[in-house]
């Protein structure tokens, strides 16, 4: 289980992350939907330990997020990382190799994937040669293949076409069946919609709203009515900031 | 820290390296060169055998020795030789178009005073060793001669050629073996050298690459960033320690073929070997050990230093430069090394300490054992301050590493004052302003860079060039005038090129009546004469001399028709054509749009600095005034020139008077020029009247003279260094007028 305490990261001009909370059980998928430059990527490096937050703090399990706890959580980073000139294969092994994995187990996993996402012929291409969306699917598969406990993707379907969004989505249900948990941010709703239990809006490092999906769906008000879509309300919450 | 994590980035990066082309054809390339190099007696021995001829060294000597001084020992030295054939001749007959290759003609003569002189001529240079077998003829034929006329014996003579025997001995130190451990220690300084260099640029590649590609980011949530850094650090020196083992085993390959192909030859190896092993005494091979021990080290420090700097990089093309500073500061070292420890100097305190400091004791510590002055706490002090401060510099580094890698905006911005809070708009705006100041001050700056460089180089030029191609046709004195001429013109015009980039067309609003213009022209004459009485009075009063004007116009041949008109040409015309130009059309124009005043008084002070001494200086400030407002109001160039070139001819005209000893002339001269002085004293007087009978302001006074946010000129650094420059220039001057 994943918690947040009052998270707060300021840099020299500006507060990126404002006092964020909230809580991720086993097996649940959390949502995170923001604007461009709302604050989700810095939320992730908090929770990453790349950035030291100002204030507040991560736990999983109850344990500060440490190297050991990292080698169990998995992350796709929104701007990718994937090295140009290097072969698929080759990639994965040093990235496995820094989640302590051996070259059988890279192997293996890798393989399993390559064929869950019917890339299987990718597999000694150089990234440089892959399309955008077959990146991204490396990018994924970089970051499970480890068998992580916890999952963190920053925008993970950007890029994708239809079929390969489905194929992504199957793979992350399967994953929360198998008891991981899952965290991810998006600014496409119908993703959203599609995969969360609960959601959190955050807005220049504040979070605006935060809840179970399903609950803010059927009791939002927006002008007297409610059952609008994730988009309206987020809309509706966003753009009244703005006034 | 997680060993294994380690191991896996180091055995990845191992592997992506060797598994990589050029690794493997920079092997091959080494092993042909290294099995070459242990074979090439084999490979020459092979080419003799089949008389192959790599070169071409038959030489024909011919000889002129009409007083036969060394036909027999000529005969002698090369009777055995095949590769030289000797054929006395009468004389030399051979000039530059008929002489042959491989030809050398040796003539030689009695002489009065130096026994024999000798003369040799050849197409090309020729072989060292043929002309060192000559030489040596030659000399013993000359001891030979002066032992004859001076009836002392020849052994004698040779004593007095040789150098004097004297035993050295230091009871201080151990200098043994310094030969070879200069050797060692000159080419253990390149081999590090090249391998630091592949050090750096690989760490700052990989770094930047992994920086670039956003990969770092995702690598430093498995890894902490002291792990990736040691992991870095290690492979790289594992690489090259690789890379070194290779090199080596090529060697002993080709040290074995060659002994398999002497020993098919029949040659005996075991005298070779024994040689070999002698000559490594435990002196040496300690030597060789410090050096090993001490560049590893440094090595690893370097590396250190170096993935840090990489982190902070942001492109690729950074990457290369980041390498710049340690490359800069290894060779910095270097030469200190070179500066400071040779057998000549004392060893001080200063260096003692300098050679503990880590970076620079693998240097020095090596160079002081070579003379023999190392001492042992010396060595063990600096040692351990080098292994301790690797594991500082490696913490230190290694949180700056993790805050620059992950830092990809280009620039860090500084601690900000408090500072008055700026709209957005006032920003924007005050950025312009200081743009449009940084301009002006750099191409100000830039001007008078320019002017004092293109001086000196056309001096320089032109005083090579024109005397060589005039010297036949004109005097010592004209060729110095044109050339004075020539180098004031183009370094006065260049200049103006370069400031017409920066400036904009200025339309000129002032619209031009003769008679308005002759009034300020008069005016302008009038204040001109009294600067220049006030000067003369001056130095009569404080008895000082004018040295700079004195030296140029110092000059003799004035009674010369052509000359004097040169003399006048080179002082004043060109004078005041070219410097009205730089100074005043093209600093006013340069710098009319902060304001005429500013644009005059900023001319006028270029000017003065221009002149490069004090008393020209100052006159040349208010000149440089009178000549500004003369030019913005009338907005013509014609009345400055006019009146910088009559100041100028002043001068020239009066010397060419004195020098011919013309003094009526001049005193006339003299007079002519003060009744013009007079009469615009008279205008000026008129203007004056009519100003205040009309009560017109006498000086405007709704212009500032210096415009807001003029500071700025003097933050920019051209301006700065251009300060600097003059400022020694003008101690320069000064310190040589005063020699004078």
């Amino acid at each position: 289980m994943l918690e947040l305490q009052n998270i707060t990261k300021k840099f020299e001009n500006n507060v990126a992350v404002n006092n964020i909370s909230f809580r991720v059980e086993r097996g649940k998928i959390f949502g995170i939907v923001g604007r461009n430059g709302a604050g989700k990527s810095t939320t992730f490096r908090m929770i990453l330990n790349i950035l030291e937050p100002t204030e507040g703090s991560c736990l999983y399990d109850g344990k500060k997020i440490d190297s050991n706890v990292l080698d169990r959580i998995g992350y796709l980073p929104e701007e990718g990382s994937l090295i140009p000139t290097y072969t698929v294969v080759e990639l994965c092994e040093y990235y496995g190799s820094l989640k302590l994995l051996n070259e059988e187990e890279i192997k293996e996993n890798l393989i399993k994937w390559l064929e869950e996402f019917n890339i299987l012929e990718y597999m000694n291409k150089k990234i440089k040669d892959l399309s955008k969306g077959n990146r991204q699917k490396i990018q994924f598969i970089v970051s499970v293949l480890h068998n992580p406990d916890l999952l963190i993707l920053d925008e993970p379907f950007s890029g994708l076409d239809p079929i390969s969004v489905e194929e992504l989505k199957k793979a992350i249900l399967k994953l929360k069946e198998e008891g991981k948990t899952i965290i991810f941010s998006s600014h496409r709703m119908e993703h959203i919609e599609m995969l969360c239990e609960d959601i959190m809006i955050i807005d220049h490092g504040n979070c605006v709203l935060q809840g179970n999906l399903q609950d803010i769906l059927e009791n939002y008000e927006i002008n007297g009515k409610k059952h609008h879509s994730l988009n309206d309300i987020f809309i509706d919450k966003v753009g009244k900031l703005d006034e | 820290m997680n060993k294994q994590k380690i191991k896996g980035i180091v055995k990845f990066s191992i592997k992506q390296n060797i598994q990589n082309k050029w690794f493997v054809i920079f092997n091959v390339l080494l092993l042909i060169i290294l099995l070459i190099m242990s074979n090439a007696s084999n490979i020459r021995k092979f080419l003799e055998d089949n008389n192959i001829e790599l070169f071409d060294d038959e030489m024909t000597i011919q000889y002129v020795d009409n007083d036969n001084l060394l036909t027999d020992k000529l005969q002698k030295t090369f009777e055995n030789n095949e590769k030289v054939t000797l054929s006395k001749v009468d004389k030399n007959e051979y000039t530059e178009e008929n002489i042959e290759d491989n030809l050398v003609i040796l003539e030689v003569f009695q002489d009065d005073v130096e026994m024999i002189k000798a003369k040799i001529t050849s197409k090309e240079g020729i072989d060292g060793t043929l002309f060192d077998k000559i030489i040596n003829i030659l000399e013993e034929v000359r001891l030979e001669e002066f032992s004859k006329n001076t009836n002392i014996d020849v052994e004698k003579l040779e004593l007095l050629n040789s150098e004097i025997e004297v035993e050295r001995v230091m009871l201080g130190v151990n200098a043994d073996n310094s030969d070879t451990k200069q050797i060692i220690q000159s080419v253990s300084t390149i081999i590090v050298y090249m391998i630091s260099i592949f050090i750096f640029s690989k760490i700052a590649n990989e770094v930047a690459n992994e920086k670039v590609s956003k990969s770092i980011e995702y690598v430093l949530t498995s890894v902490t960033e002291k792990e990736y850094l040691l992991a870095k650090i290690i492979s790289v020196i594992s690489i090259i320690l690789i890379q070194a083992i290779f090199g080596l085993v090529y060697y002993m390959i080709g040290n074995l073929l060659n002994s398999a192909i002497m020993l098919a030859n029949g040659v005996d190896l075991a005298t070779n070997s024994e040689a070999i092993i002698m000559s490594l005494d435990k002196d040496i091979i300690a030597y060789i050990c410090v050096v090993f021990v001490y560049s590893l080290l440094t090595l690893i420090l370097l590396s250190i230093i170096q993935a840090t700097l990489s982190s902070k990089t942001t492109s690729m093309s950074e990457a290369g430069n980041s390498m710049t500073f340690l490359m800069v500061i290894t060779i910095s070292v270097y030469m200190l090394t070179f500066a400071l420890i040779n057998p000549y100097i004392n060893m001080n305190a200063f260096i003692y300490i300098l050679s503990c400091i880590p970076l620079i004791s693998n240097y020095f510590i090596p160079a002081i054992m070579i003379i023999g002055q190392a001492k042992v706490w010396q060595i063990i002090l600096s040692l351990v301050l080098l292994v301790i401060s690797i594991p500082i510099t490696f913490n230190i580094c290694s949180k700056i590493f993790k805050n620059g890698v992950l830092d990809y905006s280009k620039k860090k911005s500084k601690k900000k004052k408090e500072k008055k809070e700026l709209t957005l708009k006032e920003e924007q705006n005050l950025k312009l302003e200081k743009y449009k100041f940084r301009t002006l001050a750099l191409s100000i700056g830039m001007t008078v860079i320019l002017y004092f460089v293109i001086q000196i180089i056309s001096e320089l030029i032109f005083n090579v060039l024109v005397a060589s191609m005039l010297k036949n046709v004109f005097t010592d004195i004209q060729i110095r005038l044109i050339t004075m001429a020539i180098s004031s013109i183009v370094s006065l015009i260049l200049p103006y090129g370069f400031i017409c980039l920066y400036t904009n067309k200025y339309e000129n609003k002032v619209k031009s009546n003769f008679k308005e213009n002759g009034k300020i022209f008069l005016i302008s004459v009038f204040f001109t004469g009294l600067i220049q009485i006030a000067l003369i009075i001056l130095q009569m009063v404080s008895g000082l001399e004018n040295k700079a004007v004195e030296s140029i116009l110092d000059m003799d041949g004035l009674n010369n028709v052509f000359t004097a008109v040169l003399f006048v040409l080179t002082i004043a015309i060109i004078p005041g054509i070219f410097e009205e130009i730089l100074f005043r059309k093209g600093l006013i124009n340069l710098t009319r749009k902060f304001g005429d005043k500013f644009a005059i008084l900023i001319s006028s002070i270029v000017f003065a600095v221009c002149h490069l001494n004090i008393t020209q200086g100052i006159f040349a400030f208010f000149m440089g005034l009178i000549l500004g407002n003369l030019y913005i109001k009338t907005g013509k160039m014609r009345y400055n020139m006019l009146l910088h070139a009559l100041n100028n001819s002043y001068a020239a005209i009066g010397t060419i008077l004195v020098y011919c000893e013309l003094s009526s002339a001049y005193l006339g001269l003299t007079i002519f020029a003060l009744v013009i002085i007079l009469i615009g004293g008279v205008v000026f007087i008129e203007e004056l009247i009519r100003k205040v009978k009309a009560k017109e302001k006498l000086i405007t006074t709704d212009e500032r003279i210096l415009p807001e946010n003029a500071k700025y000129i003097f933050s920019d650094y051209t301006f700065i260094i251009g300060t600097i420059l003059m400022i020694l220039a003008f101690f320069v001057t000064e310190g040589m007028l005063k020699l004078m």
